[in-house]
């Protein structure tokens, strides 16, 4: 997502420089803040106008003439990257470039004595009644347009139609069709997630005394509802509401609750509670989905948890040390590998011999490890800034994944071994003198990326606790062994036109088919950035034959079996108007132009399928410079 | 119930001789039902939890009917949980009744669970006549500690966006519903939390993960709700008053449902105290004006607290403050200042605080029977204030050998830089309580627990407290002015004991019962009520009891503590039975449960 942002900032700015020198004009010595911005909030459907909504309109791009303040872009790149601003007041270095309204009753406001630039304009309302919108925003979920205001422009009927939050009600209950109180009920939006199709908690609550719920302050869009009991002994659930609009991961993890009934035979049968989804189903890919209107509330998410109540088994082995002594009192901990939105995370201790008995898994893999090393928590923003936290060192590890199928898992066995720093790896750009000091080498970022990625899995080893690694200015680099498991290697900070050419790890083709790690890490990582990538640029055309702006372009590997090398994707939106431009490694792709799409679903074959005819077939040569256009596909779910 | 003990100790050890090993894991069924401590009438689907050598549950089926077969030898602990009800333990009549556990030695017989239905608090929160969505509500419960109110929370609830909330499965009793609406919701993406290495918490219910990445905002500045400058949501409760003092009491008896408490949490302009600290000293080290001394604001029923620091000239300003009483308070070295201000009614504050000398007191503590060659327990005296005040200091002393102590006690080197709020060295006038070590100590609040006191100190108990003619124990230590007299504390160390009996109105004995042995004087300062519950057989005995006449009453829908409630003791006025401790002396009493 970040990623995705850059691109598109990156595009603006430099259309705005291009048509600055096209003109060759001189700038007056101070360039004069004369342009205006004037609209209308209203509800989205009935247009009725709306008063108290607080407006913000940001300078994000400059001019050759109108620069914008100083660390101004560098703030809202910032605040971008993190997913929104921390504080209630906007940051030092972009309050000159941020301006502020709000609307009366006649839901009109207006901004004047704006200098030229390109700007964003947001609307939200207080309370939670309607969803944050945004100027060009082609879906309540969408994004807004980055437009431009030249110097004196009057920008009237710059309008945003603000979507009244929705609701879903509904009731608990259980194989008696009594009502269940202190069920955790969740509202769940797809997602998509280096290819997977995830649910991903919108807004959580409980059900009450009678069993009803209310799931409040959603976006409109396409819901999921899912409820279980986190908890046999109904004590209040530790719940955080989502304010509406905001979007983005978001899991839970529960320790499971585990029912040991006793049999009238004295057996001991045990159970857990897994998310029964709305429609009767603990599948998620049979849940029934909701598509909600703005302001709308659903009423009847009825769901019977009866059949959540599933039979919980064990995961039970030894954890030894690399020379074989069993390891006592080491702290383990099993999850899912399929990600879930409440997933239940299992943890155990081992005894004096080294042997461990996890509680409470369910049918499905489970990764199970020992996440020893310094004790500590980390705390991240989204980007990975750590806050606060304990430094990685060396560390030991130990990994299986396990399968539970309807019985429980006996003699797993796992293996703890240290994990050193691996042998000097290199980088190198392709066409430059291999060994030179180059600056460019040194702003490359490598990192590794665990492929099962769910709340829970030991992060990804090396030098930063997300397994960052900065090559040095030669392009020498050290990726610190992560333990077992598979793992992908992801190069950001490219030089302009650069692109991943390969990553081989001795004969393997790590770009292509991963990194397995079974033992410790075999060699060097070699990496070979291409320089020979060609600008795709284009226009996206409605079904009128208009360009339009502001919408999503996903640039996607033409052949099916390239999908998975996330590398390969590009996105980026159209400007204001309608084009768009995107720097791609050679190769054959398809294009899509979507009015909404959620984001990331181009790499989700399921997702695909139906829209394969509508992609736009391109085939870039090395180097060169590619047009097309492309025809707009309504929105999606 | 020792007697009974003693024989099963017995026969456990007479089979454990004469039966063959395979005999000796000889397991029991355990078999029970499940009503409703109202009605009597059995419940289906409670889960019943064994806990102790094995642990399990089971569900009751269609006749409230639950077992455990096959359970081992052992002392074991058993509940009930469902929907609708109060939690029930073991033993207990009712919610709140005393608990046992459960002696498995031989075949147990019938095992009954009387669980008391849980009340529900429902209603709407509002903010200018909107309703307030995400707030969240919360339910504090009354009880009673050293003759004053304490609220204890419960539970707590989040509106929804038409700003509903529910409370549900409330223990029977007094409550006040709080309700807190923020300004502006978090817009901040809460940082991801991920917890790789440590210590994972467990249990059912346990969250001990959660991940937020945020799509980047709409919005880039968290933009605030619409309240006017100067105003601020401060928590409100029922009926729509911020402090606690004024706030209505909701009664919930059992399966009680309270609807339409409804809250306007509207927001305030909430006062702000202004106020001027005098005699404070000169500025160290050569700056102009006075030192900056720092003002707290501690509140008597919450604990919200306030900080400030004076300026140059002494003056100080705190502005949004909650509106409630407070204790205001300043030190400088050994001086000291405090006074105690209402903040309610939406009227700002204007305070002078001097700074005196702060009081000296001296005293001894006399241990009867023991002369001063004898060494005496390592003890400490300490004052508290009275009314206590939750954060305010509390000055404590060690004894010294010869049984003498001196508050307060000095610094005898640097104070560590991060000491924390209202630092005093020396003891403003005012009231104040005094404790004694183990032997006379603050009353547990719910919840709390301590541990035993060792066996030298058990046989302990405070006999008198005198400064000069006045009674310190019964009375409380009223400090207005440099005393002259010192304190005079008593230890004696021959208490009395009680036994008992507690029979219900037709005469049959009562088990699992409170019983609370009520000195006849001075209820309010004699804080160290002893009280016990009764055994199978109805039995009771309390241990420890200082010599004098007593008043003893036994409930049996009372919740323990409640004895501590003036109005619920005035209740039973003349209904106990009264008994004499002489010293050393063992009274027996029979009592009639109410």
């Amino acid at each position: 997502m970040p990623i995705r942002l850059t691109i598109a900032l990156s595009v603006l700015l430099f259309g705005v420089f291009a048509a600055g020198t096209a003109l060759q004009q001189p700038c007056s010595s101070t360039p004069a803040a004369t342009a205006s911005v004037e609209g209308v909030a209203v509800r989205l459907g009935t247009n009725e106008p709306i008063t108290g909504v607080d407006l913000e309109l940001i300078r994000v791009g400059g001019t050759r003439c109108a620069a914008l303040a100083a660390g101004a872009a560098e703030a809202y790149s910032k605040m971008v990257a993190q997913g929104g601003n921390g504080s209630r007041d906007v940051p030092p270095a972009l309050a000159p470039e941020a301006h502020y309204a709000k609307t009366l009753d006649s839901g009109r406001f207006v901004f004047r004595n704006l200098p030229e630039g390109t700007y964003r304009l947001v609307a939200e309302r207080g309370g939670g009644e309607y969803s944050p919108a945004a100027y060009g925003q082609r879906d309540p979920r969408g994004e807004g347009l980055a437009f431009p205001l030249a110097e004196g422009q009057a920008l009237q009927g710059a309008n945003i139609a603000m979507a009244a939050s929705a609701a879903i009600s509904g009731r608990v209950f259980d194989a008696d069709n009594e009502p269940v109180s202190h069920a955790l009920v969740l509202a769940l939006e797809p997602q998509y997630k280096n290819g997977r199709r995830t649910l991903n908690i919108a807004q959580a609550v409980e059900s009450d005394e009678r069993g009803e719920f209310r799931l409040f302050w959603l976006t409109p869009g396409r819901y999921y509802v899912a409820a279980k009991l986190v908890d046999t002994r109904r004590r209040s659930l530790s719940l955080w509401i989502v304010p509406p609009g905001r979007t983005g991961l978001n899991e839970r993890g529960d320790a499971p609750a585990i029912t040991r009934r006793i049999l009238p035979t004295g057996e001991t049968v045990e159970g857990t509670y897994a998310l029964v989804y709305y429609g009767g189903t603990l599948n998620p890919d049979d849940a029934r989905p909701l598509d909600l209107l703005s302001g709308t509330t659903f009423p009847g998410a009825d769901i019977g948890i009866g059949v959540g109540h599933v039979r919980a088994w064990h995961i039970r082995g030894t954890v030894v040390d690399a020379t074989g002594q069993p390891l006592a009192n080491r702290q383990l901990r099993a999850v899912p590998v399929v990600p879930g939105p409440a997933n239940a995370i299992l943890s155990t201790t081992t005894a004096t011999d080294g042997t461990f008995d996890f509680a409470g898994a369910v049918t499905g893999r489970y990764a199970v490890f020992s996440p020893t090393g310094g004790a500590g928590t980390l705390v991240m923003t989204p980007s990975g800034e750590v806050l606060t936290g304990v430094p990685y060192g060396s560390r030991t590890m130990g990994y299986a994944e396990v399968d539970v199928a309807n019985a429980d898992a006996e003699n797993v066995r796992i293996a703890q071994r240290a994990t050193t720093n691996a042998a000097a790896s290199r980088v190198t750009i392709e066409g430059r003198p291999a060994g030179a000091a180059d600056a460019d080498l040194a702003k490359l970022r490598i990192t590794l990326v665990r492929v099962a990625d769910a709340l829970g899995m030991p992060i990804a080893g090396g030098e930063g606790p997300r397994g960052n690694s900065t090559p040095n200015n030669t392009g020498v680099f050290r990726l610190a062994d992560p333990g077992p498991g598979d793992f992908r290697i992801v190069v950001s900070g490219l030089p302009a036109g650069g692109y991943v050419k390969a990553i081989r790890m001795g004969p393997a083709d790590v770009l292509a088919t991963g990194l397995h790690l079974t033992s410790e890490p075999a060699g060097s990582v070699d990496i070979v950035i291409g320089t020979d990538s060609s600008a795709l640029s284009g226009t996206a055309l409605s079904s009128l034959g208009q360009p339009m702006s502001n919408v999503v372009v996903a640039v996607v590997p033409d052949l099916l079996e390239l999908r998975s090398r996330v590398d390969l994707f590009r996105t980026t939106t159209t400007d204001a108007n309608g084009r768009f431009q995107v720097s791609i490694a050679p190769g054959d792709y398809k294009v899509f132009a979507w009015e909404y799409v959620p984001n990331d679903a181009w790499m989700n074959a399921e997702f695909m399928r139906p829209y394969e005819s509508s992609g736009k077939g391109v085939r870039v040569l090395p180097g060169g410079r590619q047009e097309t256009q492309l025809s707009v596909i309504g929105a999606t779910r | 119930m020792r007697k009974g003990l003693v024989l099963g100790v017995v026969a456990t050890a007479l089979v454990t001789l004469l039966l063959p090993a395979s005999f000796q894991s000889q397991t029991f069924a355990l078999e029970g039902v499940v009503v409703d401590a109202g009605t009597n009438a059995p419940l289906r689907k409670a889960l019943v939890e064994l806990r102790g050598r094995v642990a399990g549950e089971t569900l009751t089926d269609d006749e409230g009917k639950f077992s455990f077969p096959n359970v081992g030898a052992g002392t074991y602990s058993i509940s009930a949980t469902r929907d609708g009800y109060v939690k029930a333990e073991y033993g207990q009549r009712q919610w709140g009744g005393p608990t046992t556990s459960l002696v498995l030695q031989s075949a147990p017989g019938p095992i009954r669970l009387a669980m008391t239905k849980g009340g529900v608090i429902s209603g709407r929160i509002t903010d200018r006549g909107k309703p307030a969505g995400a707030a969240e509500v919360i339910a504090v419960k009354t009880s009673y500690s050293e003759g004053q109110r304490v609220l204890t929370y419960i539970i707590s609830a989040r509106t929804n966006d038409l700003g509903e909330y529910h409370l549900m499965w409330l223990p029977p009793g007094q409550y006040q519903i709080g309700t807190i609406v923020t300004d502006s919701i978090p817009d901040k993406p809460s940082d991801i939390l991920i917890n790789p290495d440590a210590t994972l918490p467990s249990g059912p219910g346990a969250v001990f993960m959660e991940r937020r990445t945020w799509k980047p905002g709409l919005v880039g500045r968290n933009i605030s709700s619409d309240i006017a400058d100067g105003q601020m949501h401060v928590p409100m409760l029922f009926p729509g008053v911020p402090d606690a003092q004024s706030a209505a009491y909701v009664e919930i008896r059992p399966g009680a449902e309270v609807r339409n408490i409804d809250i306007a949490a509207n927001p305030i302009t909430p006062p702000v105290i202004k106020g001027v600290v005098t005699g404070i000293p000169p500025a160290a080290n050569g700056q102009p004006g006075k030192a900056a001394i720092r003002v707290t604001l501690l509140n008597t029923a919450m604990d919200s607290n306030y900080m400030a620091e004076t300026d140059s000239n002494g003056f100080f300003e705190i502005k949004g403050i909650r509106p409630a009483s407070y204790r205001v308070s300043a030190s400088a070295g050994g001086l000291s200042g405090s006074m105690r201000i209402e903040m309610r009614g939406g009227r700002d504050a204007d305070v002078v605080i001097p700074l005196l000398p702060g009081l000296e007191l001296t005293g001894r503590v006399i241990f009867e029977g023991q002369d001063a060659a004898q060494s005496l327990p390592n003890i400490s005296v300490s004052l508290r204030l009275d009314p206590f005040v939750p954060g305010s200091p509390t000055f404590s002393a060690p004894m010294k050998p010869d049984g003498t102590f001196t508050l307060p006690v000095q610094p005898t080197g640097p104070r560590p830089a991060a000491a924390g709020p209202a630092v005093v060295s020396a003891i403003p006038s005012g009231d104040y309580r005094v404790f004694v070590g183990s032997i006379l100590q603050p009353t547990l609040l719910p919840g709390q627990t301590r541990p035993a006191p060792s066996a030298a100190l058990r046989n302990l108990y405070v006999k008198s407290i005198r400064l000069g003619d006045s009674d310190v124990l019964n009375e409380g230590l009223h400090l207005r002015a440099q005393p002259n007299d010192s304190l005079q504390i008593v230890v004696g160390s021959n208490p009395g004991s009680l036994e008992g009996r507690v029979v219900d109105v037709s005469g049959q004995p009562m088990s699992s019962v409170w019983v609370a042995v009520l000195p006849d004087n001075g209820l309010r300062f004699r804080i160290d009520h002893k009280y016990a519950s009764t055994n199978a057989s109805g039995q009771f005995r309390i241990e420890g009891l200082p010599p004098g006449d007593y008043t003893v009453f036994a409930w049996e829908g009372a919740e323990r503590g409640d004895w501590q409630q003036p109005e619920f003791i005035r209740k039973y006025d003349g209904r106990g039975s009264t008994v004499h401790i002489d010293e050393g002396g063992k009274a027996t009493v029979q009592v009639v449960a109410r």
